[in-house]
């Protein structure tokens, strides 16, 4: 023991290391009473991304960032490596947890406006942060490279090839060259492993610098604004009175909540493993669903559902506009009050943009706008009638792919309008004009229906009414 | 200790060999410091000269002017070995900006083997794929043989986003699984989002082969 300890005093009397750290660790903050476990979540964001580190650099112990070999080497890992299935898992939840916690802290710095100042830069890091995060998360499932993933790069350089101008040469920047191939995959892994992590480490110690010069914020008083002229004596006044040291007075909270996170983690990975790998990265593999993970689910059903004239409007300047609103929004408000009571538009904000990411993520997971590719004939039990009319008007139904977009007693897709009951909102004539002109997102059939087809498809629609057997 | 004038001990542009040596130390020592109060003595008696340096060589402008030509001097050595370094790593980086594109004809197939009147996914590499591009050296594409013999191929992506079209041989529809885009036979948007019609790729037969004419992902 003593050896260990003079050789402990040796390093710290040559380095100082544990002295400067003490600076920091035990920098007086405010109790916050009542409120201090809100201030956890960025500590536990750290965690999360902590993880994220760790596990993917053992990841790419056996990972090969080669398009020929990436998907061999994940199966590698998640079927025959040891702990492998654990790792990849730990992986992938981490990044959940991350993109999850980010949010949660942002949304808690936003409601208690711990941007306004002096916290300017501390909000503006952290939306860097933000953004890279979810680079972090998109250049991540592409690593899986299977199926789903090269059809997702395809997508993400198409939307990135409709910025005007530089959009061509940013989309085969991202491709690394005209084409998807050899180079693809090793551009997106030095994305995800070198460049970002690296922008995201320089970051994180200016974001963790800002906390330790300007102070974590105080909780909201209401009716106690901040004035940039006397908040910092204030602050000052209040740590005098109120404050404790960091470490290791506030600092527990943060050790159990990150704690809390590396074992749901943890047990998460081991319950439900990480998500399962697609087919082989086989471009002419083309009877593919590409889906983006959970946390752009709702970007995905935003370019599904949007009107189709905004489209590159939305694609190109929506994340333009969002990212600037957010990035000055400490520049355009320092000042004012901080309790949420007392910011009713801050916490509307908040709530329509939770309620509106939200539903368009659970409208994403349904996916309601893609055909169904695979659907099952219509069963006589359905169609219900001898009539050879109906019969093959049900088998046109089918053979024509109207069932892929139309559900008829709940086989189909829902891509259009369910047509259980269709006889009972049109007629005849309405059901002919709608399939010989199609509609918004209707295909015309009339240049291809023959007029006996035609008339036996429609024949078959108006049987579709409450009084056909297993319609109720 | 010493003093003499600093124009004895010019070499040219009015620089000494100590001053250099000065110049050195004050820089590694001193550098934090804005005046010009210290002296040299090390250098008075290491036979160097007469090196005798204080801060009132200042007195003509003559320290300034050094610190300045050394500032710019050795910012510009290291913002030339900034830029050396950074122009070959910034052109790899960029390549494929000014890397140019190749197109060749690929054969997908014998002209027998398509059926007139059908549409046909067929294959073809990359015209000059990495060694290690495996499977995604690869990509496909809609063939269809008219009656009149010609051949037509689209792309198998989607106008929209880029997700692979699908064909439904009976309702002579490309449908995409992405967001719900229809086209006719003919390529031409008959529905959902896409903003154009599927893209068309050159085709030729060549003796008894059909030949595709690769090309660039279609882009916005």
């Amino acid at each position: 023991m003593k050896v260990i300890k003079n050789l402990a005093n040796w390093f710290e009397d040559r380095t100082g290391l544990v002295a400067a750290m003490q600076i920091p660790a035990t920098h007086p903050v405010p109790k916050n009473k009542g409120w201090s476990w809100y201030y956890v979540l960025g500590s536990a964001t750290l965690v999360s991304f902590l993880i994220q580190v760790f596990t993917g650099t053992l990841l790419s112990l056996s990972y090969i960032p080669s398009s020929s070999q990436a998907y061999q080497t994940l199966q590698f890992i998640t079927h025959d490596a040891f702990f492998g299935r654990i790792l990849r898992g730990m992986h992938f939840f981490g990044a959940s947890a991350m993109i999850l916690l980010m949010g949660l802290h942002m949304i808690r710095t936003f409601l208690m406006a711990s941007y306004k100042y002096p916290r300017e830069v501390s909000w503006m890091s952290g939306v860097f942060l933000l953004f890279l995060t979810i680079g972090m998360g998109f250049t991540g499932q592409l690593l899986r490279w299977d199926q789903n993933a090269i059809w997702s790069v395809v997508v993400g350089v198409e939307q990135a090839a409709r910025v005007p101008l530089i959009g061509k040469s940013l989309a085969h920047f991202m491709l690394g060259g005209d084409v998807l191939g050899g180079a693809t995959l090793s551009r997106f892994y030095s994305m995800h492993v070198f460049f970002l992590p690296g922008i995201i480490y320089g970051l994180i110690g200016l974001h963790l610098f800002l906390v330790v010069r300007n102070g974590i914020s105080d909780r909201p008083r209401r009716g106690n604004p901040v004035d940039p002229a006397t908040y910092r004596e204030e602050y000052h006044s209040l740590l005098k009175k109120e404050g404790e040291p960091f470490w290791p007075n506030a600092a527990w909270k943060d050790v159990v909540f990150g704690s809390i996170v590396v074992l749901s983690i943890v047990a998460l990975a081991i319950a439900f493993g990480p998500p399962e790998i697609g087919l082989p990265p086989d471009p002419t593999l083309i009877h593919a669903q590409p889906r983006p993970d959970w946390y752009l689910l709702w970007y995905y059903a935003v370019l599904s559902l949007l009107p189709h004239a905004s489209e590159t409007f939305v694609i190109v300047l929506g994340p333009v506009i969002f990212a600037v609103l957010i990035f000055i929004l400490p520049l355009i408000s320092n000042r004012g009050e901080r309790h949420p009571a007392r910011r009713p538009w801050a916490v509307a904000t908040v709530l329509a943009t939770v309620a509106l990411i939200a539903s368009f993520t659970v409208a994403g997971y349904y996916a309601n706008w893609s055909p169904d590719f695979n659907p099952k004939p219509i069963p006589a039990s359905v169609i219900a009638s001898q009539d050879p009319k109906i019969i093959g008007g049900a088998h046109l139904f089918f053979a024509k792919a109207c069932i892929n977009c139309h559900q008829i007693s709940g086989n189909g897709g829902k891509r259009g309008p369910d047509l259980s009951l269709v006889a009972e909102r049109l007629n005849h004539d309405e059901l002919v004009i709608r399939i010989v002109n199609g509609g918004y997102n209707m295909p015309p059939f009339g240049p291809t229906l023959k007029p006996q087809d035609l008339s036996d498809i429609v024949s078959f629609l108006e049987s579709r009414k409450r009084n056909t057997p297993n319609q109720e | 200790m010493a003093k003499q004038k600093w124009k004895k001990h010019e070499l040219s542009f009015g620089i000494t060999k100590a001053h250099f040596l000065a110049i050195f130390f004050r820089v590694r020592d001193h550098g934090d410091r804005l005046g010009f109060d210290y002296e040299l003595d090390r250098f008075c008696d290491g036979g160097i000269g007469s090196t005798h340096i204080n801060n009132r060589m200042d007195e003509g402008g003559f320290m300034m002017k050094r610190r300045s030509f050394l500032y710019k001097g050795v910012g510009g050595l290291a913002g030339l070995a900034g830029l050396a370094a950074l122009i070959p790593g910034l052109g790899f980086f960029f390549a494929p900006f000014v890397e140019k594109k190749r197109e060749e004809w690929e054969p997908v197939g014998k002209v027998d083997d398509f059926k007139t009147g059908t549409t046909t996914e067929v294959t073809f590499e990359d015209p000059s794929p990495l060694p290690w591009a495996g499977v995604v050296a690869k990509t496909a594409a809609w063939l269809r043989r008219d009656p009149d013999g010609n051949f037509v191929a689209f792309s198998v992506n989607c106008t929209h986003l880029g997700c692979p079209v699908d064909w439904e041989a009976d309702a002579e529809l490309f449908m995409c699984p992405c967001h719900g885009g229809v086209y006719t036979k003919d390529g031409e948007v008959a529905g959902g989002p896409p903003p154009r019609a599927l893209t068309r790729y050159q085709v030729r037969t060549s003796g008894e082969n059909v030949e595709i004419r690769t090309a660039e992902l279609p882009l916005a």
